[in-house]
């Protein structure tokens, strides 16, 4: 009997809060952030594209260390909001593209401006633009698919590589970067 | 510092690990303490006898989803960041007959298996045992198998996305289907009982 009480609450309680779940969205839905591909975005900054306006929210010295061509500035421990630079397409990013999403909806709150992250951030470019890799072992298809992305790649002095796998099961001639293998176990 | 913390770089390799097993060990204990490593009480929920199987999936779905959708809502969770598996329909489907087939005649599926091993039940053993086998087989099968593997892809596709609504309406429909379902299990679960009972 008392079992049978607790469950009922407990029911009521998950109604209440699923209720509470659906008012909210109906009140303020939540701003979805848009992604961009690091493949995208290099697509988009070789087009020289007029609209685009890139911003590199890490802090100064990460930045004169190394960006994005064509980024700006601005970090995110000063972000309120991006200067109005006349642009419709924004693109934010940091070192990983994670920390940089909740900086994305308070950039354009109107939404007359299309704000993307960039996948992976900082990482993402230089894995997938600056040093785009491919195994030996590659189909045709794949090989294909790579030479546009080793073209794109060398047009921003990049250095693309094809990867020797040895013939040992599970080991590759030559390991990814720590930072990859990382971020692919978490998968 | 907002969530994952694996991810936001709170937490390193050895204390993500860490926390894994602290929770996994967890997992198992409730389960054990919920009786769901006895593969009687499992096997109930095809007859019908006992729903607790069904209860505690339910429960579990219910939990984890409030708790991502408010925790994404103030601002301590970042959804995009969480890994959603691709969807296969084909593929996935056949998978998911092969799993139940597997569950009827071994009464217990992956998480339990290792629960009722662990506690030193044979049929734990023979199941982990029969759950390696066939990793193993589809290790070796898996360039025969690759073309069914990869069939119907729809993408790392959600409810809301699938469906067109926002993630609120899911949250509601499906504690609203999950409360309905504890109701009808709690009502079968007694006919059946007090069926057998006079027989």
């Amino acid at each position: 009997m008392k079992r049978g009480g607790s469950g009922r609450t407990l029911g009521w309680l998950a109604f209440v809060v699923a209720a509470g779940a659906l008012l909210a969205e109906t009140v303020a839905p939540v701003t979805v952030v848009q992604l961009v591909t690091p493949m995208e975005l290099a697509r988009w900054i070789r087009e020289a594209r007029s609209d685009l306006d890139v911003i590199d929210t890490r802090e100064p010295e990460e930045y004169a260390a190394g960006h994005i061509p064509t980024a700006r500035n601005v970090p995110s421990t000063r972000f309120e909001g991006v200067p109005a630079m006349g642009h419709s397409t924004v693109v934010l990013y940091d070192e990983s593209g994670v920390a940089v999403t909740s900086l994305a909806a308070s950039v354009s709150p109107d939404g007359s401006v299309e704000v993307y992250v960039l996948e992976r951030g900082i990482d993402g470019w230089l894995d997938e633009v600056m040093a785009p890799r491919l195994p030996d072992t590659a189909t045709a298809a794949e090989r294909a698919a790579f030479a546009e992305q080793a073209e794109l790649s060398r047009w921003f002095g990049g250095l693309p590589r094809i990867v020797v796998v040895e013939p040992v099961a599970g080991q590759a001639a030559e390991s990814l970067p720590a930072r990859s293998k990382r971020l692919l176990g978490g998968c | 510092m907002s969530m994952p913390f694996y991810a936001n770089g709170l937490f390193g390799d050895g204390a993500g690990l860490t926390f894994a097993l602290v929770i996994g060990l967890a997992f198992g204990w409730f389960l054990e303490r919920g009786g769901l490593g006895n593969a009687r009480k499992l096997a109930g929920q095809f007859y019908l006898t006992d729903m607790t199987v069904l209860k505690v999936m339910f429960s579990a779905i219910v939990t984890a989803m409030l708790g991502l959708f408010w925790l994404n809502r103030v601002g301590f969770l970042d959804l995009t960041s969480i890994v959603v598996p691709g969807t296969f329909v084909a593929p996935q489907a056949i998978g998911g007959v092969i799993f139940g087939i597997g569950f009827v005649m071994g009464g217990l599926c992956p998480g339990t298996s290792c629960v009722s091993a662990a506690t030193g039940r044979r049929d734990g053993f023979a199941v982990v045992g029969g759950m390696a086998a066939g990793v193993l087989l589809f290790g070796l099968l898996f360039p025969v198998l690759r073309g069914l593997y990869e069939a119907t892809p729809l993408g790392n596709v959600t409810l809301p996305e699938l469906l067109g609504v926002r993630a609120g309406v899911v949250v509601f429909g499906v504690t609203a289907m999950a409360i309905g379902m504890f109701t009808g299990a709690t009502a079968i679960e007694r006919r059946i009982n007090q069926g057998g009972g006079r027989t």
